[in-house]
């Protein structure tokens, strides 16, 4: 914790020094990125690809550096008392590259677009079981009445649903129609939306330069997150593919790349004595170990709270992050507002009563198996630690290396004993509580299958008093400590390095880069 | 020679097929399936039924493998899932880069490497010769990964001759394209190096013990005569069918050195596409690979004739 609070502390300093300091337009922001983008008019996502998407176009609504929801591309919302309409306001001089009037028909085309993609192209947008009821949300109509008012109605009231609509993945953004032809086939290189950056040239494999917008009107709202001010000080800010994180590291250090994400965390020290600033913030990959509860040996809940007595989650944290994040097994994140000591609540580490509980179940030293994968470094350590503090309790237990995708398809199919995993970010307790509550006859990839848990789950979700949500989330998080249907470990914090000439940067709990408010020394 | 030449060619087509087989089953029996990879844990098991079904991956592996070869026999070798480009021309720009590379350092170690070996083998015995193997060991026995990253440290962020991420300079002039690819390619040229300078001493050896450089050297021939008009030829024909595997296994895929300089090779393209499961980009790659094997291997072989003049016949 100790080296969290230093590179906070450091990240506030420099972030106080880069306010007092005047910010100076101009300069090309080079940003290294682990993989090419794989489309520009969404229909292929991955966080390389949202990245790059989220500087040229606004979403309706985005999250700030706290996790709450902010302003963006409406400037305001309003909900109905019943909670079933949601009235947004499109910022006022908002424009799309091409010099058009973003019009809130625009959006409404836009969502038939992505709810129709299925159908029409065979693609369905990745986002659609959010919004078309396949989960607790249905949107049933969006509608226009103005060119500055949109309205979604909804089958129910959710609380949910304006974290939705900031959500970095499923989201209803600014997209010209203009970036479609007559037949409604985006155009190829087309990306013409309102955000601060517009798309310069996409070199495919090398890197993606996008120029700053000069006509860019920013919401009246500060710099946060993914909302507020998202005003450019670079003329040019390039994604540059560089696959290998020490190649990555190296072109930092040459100058050659102004901000890279640190993926070996134990080099933070290293970095920051060769002049790099190393900024990093808590994260929202919930990193956990799954558990098969349908398994013969770890139905026994008695043999899972073994396993949890068994493992010093401190420790293991300590170790995994270098100190860089502190142990959480629960579905809420420290940057949550919600989180607070009750969600430690969680079997404490004593290998006495791992043993005494064994012995109760009667454990008769039979192996289990630790699925995990080498293409995440973590997910590999986090079960070389646990099998070592298995075998101290008595545990056998065999690390099972796979690659990623057949580990992955594993965990789709639920054909694991153990498995260390790492979630996507989510960023609202509710949604990651929801990732492994569910019935495992019809999503195998849930993890906690209680017919009473989804019910409470159930309460969570369509509680909008912030009180009443968060003591039904410490009851959750108290159920989840007795049931122990999973091993949640830490949240994988987010580490990233920027040039000593590069003002204004900010790491963030999305781990997204961003380079608005951004500039160089000239 | 037309014939022989006519004969390899045809030789080569029930080669590629079987290939195509091989690959197709290979590449459907690993777990995981491109759905998945790339909907990742955000997925529902409604969303990749319905992704598998819109990539054509549903339907029973006998019809999609029959689809795929009826289109790679009209051209076609699909798309990529990951980005959608057409897999053909994906796989041809990258080729070029790896090739590039791949033929410079080939050649360049070639050059070094067989008069190295040469020198060595008429040294036996000496410190010449201890210090050639001795260095030509140390540069086999060092992984590509680790003398790359060395060679990075030292040229491109030590000394900072070149870029350190190479594709950004690739699409630049000639000279930021030499700047580019001159660390890859000097750390292929060191790796490749010392097996070609063990085979050629190797062979220069067992050829300076045959009688008829005996002969060549009683008849008062110069020692420079010997080597050069009597062992030479003889001596390279064995080295040459080590530097034809090596152009066709590198040409395959430098994937390694490929990652740690930023270039965007085939080789890369490969281990990307195996990461996320792109069934036409494995597929391609490795069939572009296989084709690449026979043909780097025919002139191999059209060119033996040159160093042996028993094969002509």
């Amino acid at each position: 914790m100790k080296r969290q609070l230093t590179l906070t502390l450091a990240a506030l300093l420099a972030a106080g020094t880069a306010m007092a300091q005047e910010p100076q337009p101009g300069g090309v922001l080079k940003i290294a990125s682990t993989s090419d983008i794989r489309s520009l008019d969404g229909t292929r996502q991955d966080a390389n690809t949202d990245a790059v998407l989220h500087h040229i176009f606004d979403s309706l609504v985005a999250y700030r550096d706290d996790m709450t929801v902010g302003p963006l591309l409406a400037e305001s919302w309003e909900t109905s008392e019943d909670g079933k309409t949601w009235t947004f306001t499109i910022r006022d001089g908002a424009t799309y590259h091409n010099g058009k009037p973003v019009k809130a028909e625009d959006m409404v085309w836009l969502w038939d677009r992505l709810m129709a993609r299925g159908e029409t192209t065979g693609t369905p947008w990745l986002c659609q079981p959010v919004f078309d009821g396949s989960g607790s949300l249905k949107v049933n109509d969006v509608s226009a009445p103005d060119d500055r008012t949109l309205v979604f109605e909804l089958e129910d009231p959710s609380p949910l649903f304006l974290e939705r609509m900031a959500d970095v993945i499923c989201h209803i953004y600014g997209v010209s129609p203009d970036n479609v032809d007559a037949d409604g086939n985006w155009i190829e290189g087309s990306a013409i939306g309102t955000g601060p950056f517009k798309l310069k040239e996409w070199k495919k494999e090398q890197y993606v330069a996008l120029e700053k917008f000069d006509d860019y009107v920013p919401v009246d709202a500060p710099r946060s997150g993914y909302a507020g001010d998202r005003t450019a000080y670079v003329d040019e800010v390039q994604f540059v593919v560089v696959p290998d994180s020490s190649a990555a590291e190296a072109a930092a250090l040459a100058g050659q790349v102004d901000v890279t994400p640190l993926s070996n965390l134990d080099r933070a020290d290293e970095m920051e004595a060769e002049g790099m600033s190393v900024l990093s913030a808590p994260g929202l990959s919930l990193t956990a170990v799954l558990l098969q509860t349908q398994d013969p040996l770890l139905s026994d809940v008695r043999i899972r709270k073994a396993i949890a007595h068994a493992i010093d989650l401190e420790q293991l944290t300590e170790v995994t992050t270098s100190g860089l994040t502190k142990a959480n097994p629960s579905g809420v994140p420290l940057s949550s507002a919600y989180y607070g000591e009750e969600f430690a609540n969680w079997p404490d580490y004593d290998v006495e009563k791992a043993k005494a509980l064994l012995e109760d179940a009667g454990y008769d030293g039979t192996p289990i198996t630790i699925q995990a994968n080498k293409r995440y470094n973590s997910m590999y350590n986090n079960a070389v630690l646990l099998q070592a503090m298995l075998a101290q309790a008595g545990i056998t237990a065999e690390i099972e290396v796979l690659d990623w995708a057949a580990q992955l398809d594993n965990f789709f199919s639920g054909n694991f004993q153990m498995s260390s995993f790492g979630y996507s970010q989510r960023t609202d307790p509710a949604i990651i509580y929801g990732m492994f509550i569910g019935d495992k006859d019809t999503y195998p990839t849930a993890q906690w299958d209680d017919p009473k848990v989804s019910e409470l789950y159930g309460k969570i979700t369509s509680e909008a008093d912030f009180d009443t949500r968060r003591d039904l989330l410490v009851e959750l998080q108290a159920k989840m400590a007795q049931d122990v249907p999973i091993l949640p470990l830490h949240y994988w914090p987010v580490v990233q390095m920027a040039g000593p000439d590069v003002h204004g940067y900010e790491a963030w709990s999305l781990a997204k880069p961003r380079a608005w408010g951004v500039w160089k020394d000239q | 020679m037309i014939r022989f030449m006519l004969g390899r060619l045809a030789l080569a087509i029930p080669t590629l097929f079987i290939v195509t087989l091989a690959v197709f089953a290979m590449v459907r029996a690993i777990p995981g399936d491109p759905a998945s990879a790339m909907l990742g844990d955000l997925a529902t098991p409604e969303m990749v039924a319905r992704l598998k079904a819109s990539m054509g991956i549903d339907k029973p592996l006998p019809v999609q493998y029959v689809i795929w070869l009826g289109d790679v026999v009209s051209g076609d070798f699909g798309r990529s899932i990951g980005n959608d480009e057409p897999v053909g021309p994906l796989i041809w720009e990258r080729f070029k880069v790896s090739a590039s590379i791949v033929l410079l350092a080939v050649a360049l170690a070639s050059m070094v490497a067989v008069p190295a070996g040469m020198i060595a083998a008429w040294r036996q015995g000496t410190a010449t010769d201890l210090g050639l193997i001795g260095v030509a060991t140390l540069l086999l026995s060092i992984p590509s990964f680790w003398l790359g990253l060395m060679i990075l440290l030292v040229f491109g962020l030590g000394l900072g001759w070149f870029p350190i991420l190479g594709s950004q300079a690739l699409s630049g002039s000639w000279r930021e394209w030499a700047a580019a690819i001159a660390m890859p390619v000097l750390t292929l040229f060191l790796v490749e190096m010392g097996s070609i300078v063990r085979m050629s001493r190797a062979a220069t050896i067992d050829v300076l013990r045959q009688e008829y450089i005996t002969h060549a050297r009683a008849k008062g021939l110069s020692e420079s005569a010997v080597m050069w008009r009597h062992a030479f030829r003889n001596a390279f024909a064995p080295t040459w069918t080590l530097i034809g595997l090596i152009l066709g296994a590198l040409l395959g895929g430098i994937a390694v050195v490929e990652t740690v300089f930023t270039i965007p090779g085939l080789g890369r393209l490969l281990v990307e596409g195996i990461y996320t499961r792109d069934y036409p980009v494995v597929q391609g790659c490795i069939l572009m690979i296989a084709f690449v094997y026979v043909v780097v291997n025919l002139i191999v072989d059209m060119a033996y004739p040159f160093f042996d003049p028993k094969v002509a016949r």
